[in-house]
C-alpha cells in the first residue's frame, strides 16, 4: 500500500504536497496516462464507421473498456453509456426519466444532502413536467424511505440519492431506496459520483434503474462519465441525436439503433474509455478490495483526530456508516481563511458549500472545510493535516490571546 | 516554511484581524439602498446598506452585515469607514482605484493608507473575490442610486 503514491507521476512533481481532496478529483497513475498515449499511437481511428484494421482495434479497445467497466460495476456491458462525466449521465438520466412520468404522479424525491448535479437537472424536470421536489432531510427517513409519508410515496415519480455523501461521506442506503422505487412504481436513480472510490459497487444488487458516475473521481481521465441504464429504459428517446446511432435516416424522420448505442452520438471519448479500464485493471492488480479499506480506514482515523482536537465533522445521521470524506468547521475561523492557511503549508483540502448549499442551508453551515482520501494518502499525511489545523487555530487567534 | 509564513503574515495583518473580528459600521439601516453580494465559490454573502443625502450627492450612511472570511470583512468594514460622508462621484473613483490597485496592481492614492494592506492578496489570487465582494456590491449601490432604481 505504502509504494503505491510511486504510480502516481503528480506527487514526483510535487514531492511536497498533501492531497486531500479527493472527492474533487483523484490523481492519475501511470497505468492511465500509458495508456493514453498508446492509444493515441496505436489505435486512433474512430469507432463504428471504418473497415480497416486500425477502425477494428480502435473498436474493440472501446468496447472491451465497456466490458471491463461492467465487470468492475456488477452489470451487463450492453446497459453501459459512456457520457462527459457524472453531471451529463445525471441530465440523461433525467431526460430519459421524464419519458416515463406516469399519470397522477407529483414529487421527485430526494435526500437533503444531494450534489447540485443531482437538483438542478430535478428542478428543471419537475417544472417542465409539473412536478414538485420533495427533500427528506429526517435522518430516519433517510434510513427508512419506507417511513415517508404515504400519501408522498404514492404520488411519487421519481427517486434520486446520491450512494455516498461528497460532504459527510456517510454511505446512503440506496438499495432501501431503489426496492421502495420499485413498490411505489417510481423510477429509481443513483448518483454514484463518491461512492465509485470509496465502496465495492454492485449495480445489479443495489437494484436501480439509472447509476450515474465520472472517470476522474476513480484515478481515471477527466471528461468521461458513465451511465448505467436499466435494460428498462435503453429504447428512450436520447439526450443527443446524430452520426453513429442510426438504423435508417429518412428526409422527414429517422430511426435510431437498439440498445445502449443510440445514447452515444457523435464520436465518442474512446481514448479516455480505453484509458479508464486500464485505470480499473490497475486498481484490480492492487486489490481493489485492500485500496478500499485503507481508504476507510485512514477515514477513521482522520475522524478520531478531529474528534481528539474538538473538531466534529458534518453529519446527516450517525446512524450512516462513513468512507473517505470529512467536512468540518473551526470555530471562528472562515473555512475559506483555513483553506488559504493549509494550502500555504501544501495542503490540499476544498472549502465552501461542495455544491450542496441546500445540506448547508440545512445544517445553517456557511461554508466548510473538507478532506478527503485518497489511496495513495498516509497516515502521516492525516497527522500533518491535524498538526496544521492545530497551528492555524493559534495564527487566527494569536491576537486576541 | 518561513517564505509561506511571509506571505501569509503580508495577507492577514494585524489590522486584517482586527476589523474582521470587530467589524466597523456593522448592522442594518433602514430605507437605504440595500445591496447583496454573494460570492458562489464559498458561498459567503453580505448584506450592504447605503443612505445618500437627500440630494442623492453624498453617502450620508454605510453599513453591513453578513458572513465571510477574515478578507471580506475587514475588506467591507475598511471601505465602510472609508466611504463613509464621501461625496457619490468621490466614491465612485475610491472604488475603481481600489479594484484596479487589486486586479490591475495599479498604485491607490496615499488617501487610502489602510488599503495597502491588502497588497499581500495579490499572492493569493483565488481570494481576490473575497477582497472586492463589498466593493463590488458598493459599485451596484452606486449604480442604483444614480440611477434612482432602488426602493426603501
Amino acid at each position: 500500500m505504502s509504494n503505491i503514491k510511486g504510480d502516481f507521476p503528480l506527487f514526483k512533481k510535487n514531492p511536497k504536497l498533501i492531497y486531500l481532496d479527493n472527492a474533487a478529483t483523484t490523481q492519475k497513475p501511470y497505468a492511465m496516462l500509458d495508456a493514453l498515449t498508446e492509444y493515441y499511437i496505436e489505435f486512433n481511428s474512430n469507432v463504428g464507421r471504418g473497415v480497416y484494421q486500425l477502425a477494428q482495434l480502435s473498436e474493440d479497445a472501446y468496447e472491451s473498456s465497456r466490458k471491463t467497466l461492467a465487470k468492475f460495476l456488477g452489470c451487463s456491458n450492453k446497459n453501459i453509456v459512456y457520457t462527459s462525466g457524472c453531471t451529463e449521465s445525471l441530465s440523461l438520466a433525467a431526460h430519459i426519466s421524464q419519458q416515463y412520468i406516469k399519470e397522477g404522479k407529483k414529487y421527485i424525491i430526494l435526500p437533503i444532502s444531494e450534489h447540485h448535479a443531482n437538483v438542478l437537472i430535478w428542478q428543471d424536470i419537475a417544472e417542465k413536467n409539473n412536478l414538485e421536489l420533495y427533500w427528506v432531510s429526517d435522518a430516519d427517513l433517510i434510513l427508512n424511505p419506507n417511513n415517508i409519508d404515504e400519501e408522498i410515496l404514492k404520488k411519487t415519480a421519481i427517486m434520486a440519492i446520491a450512494h455516498v455523501s461528497n460532504v459527510t461521506g456517510e454511505i446512503y442506503p440506496v438499495e432501501k431506496w431503489c426496492n421502495l422505487a420499485k413498490v411505489i412504481d417510481a423510477i429509481s436513480i443513483v448518483d454514484g459520483a463518491q461512492a465509485i472510490t470509496s465502496l465495492k459497487i454492485n449495480i445489479h444488487e443495489i437494484g436501480c434503474d439509472f447509476y450515474a458516475l465520472s472517470a476522474h473521481k476513480l484515478y481515471g481521465p477527466m471528461g468521461l462519465g458513465v451511465l448505467y441504464i436499466n435494460n428498462k429504459y435503453l429504447n428512450s428517446s436520447p439526450l443527443k441525436l446524430g452520426g453513429g446511432i442510426i438504423e435508417d435516416v429518412e428526409q422527414q424522420s429517422h430511426s435510431l439503433l437498439d440498445g445502449n448505442n443510440r445514447f452515444e452520438a457523435g464520436t465518442p471519448n474512446v481514448a479516455n474509455a480505453y484509458a479508464f479500464s486500464k485505470t480499473i485493471e490497475f486498481l484490480n492488480e492492487n486489490n481493489w478490495i485492500d485500496l478500499l479499506n485503507h481508504t476507510h480506514e485512514l477515514g477513521k482515523y482522520l475522524d478520531q483526530e478531529l474528534i481528539n482536537i474538538g473538531i466534529h465533522p458534518l453529519s446527516v445521521s450517525n446512524k450512516l456508516s462513513k468512507t473517505h470524506i470529512s467536512s468540518f468547521l473551526i470555530p471562528g475561523i472562515h473555512s475559506h481563511d483555513v483553506g488559504t492557511y493549509l494550502a500555504q503549508k501544501n495542503i490540499a483540502v476544498r472549502v465552501g458549500k461542495h455544491c450542496t448549499y441546500p445540506l448547508h442551508k440545512h445544517l445553517k453551515v456557511n461554508s466548510s472545510i473538507r478532506a478527503s482520501i485518497g489511496i495513495y494518502n498516509t497516515k502521516a499525511d492525516i497527522d500533518v493535516l491535524i498538526g496544521s489545523i492545530k497551528d492555524c487555530i493559534n495564527y487566527f487567534n494569536k491576537d486576541t490571546k | 516554511m518561513i517564505d509561506d509564513e511571509n506571505e501569509l503574515n503580508a495577507l492577514y495583518q494585524s489590522l486584517v484581524f482586527e476589523h474582521s473580528k470587530k467589524p466597523r459600521n456593522f448592522g442594518k439601516i433602514e430605507c437605504s439602498c440595500h445591496t447583496k453580494g454573494k460570492n458562489p465559490s464559498c458561498g459567503d454573502e453580505i448584506d450592504l446598506y447605503v443612505k445618500p443625502n437627500a440630494s442623492q450627492s453624498i453617502i450620508e450612511d454605510i453599513k453591513f452585515t453578513g458572513e465571510g472570511c477574515a478578507l471580506c470583512i475587514a475588506s467591507t468594514s475598511l471601505m465602510t469607514q472609508i466611504i463613509k460622508g464621501k461625496e457619490i462621484d468621490k466614491s465612485i473613483l475610491i472604488v475603481n482605484d481600489f479594484i484596479k490597485f487589486i486586479i490591475e496592481d495599479d498604485l491607490l492614492e496615499e488617501d487610502y493608507e489602510p488599503l495597502h494592506i491588502f497588497n499581500g492578496v495579490k499572492n493569493f489570487p483565488l481570494r481576490v473575490k473575497c477582497v472586492l465582494l463589498g466593493w463590488r456590491a458598493l459599485e451596484k449601490s452606486i449604480n442604483k442610486i444614480k440611477e434612482g432604481s432602488y426602493g426603501n
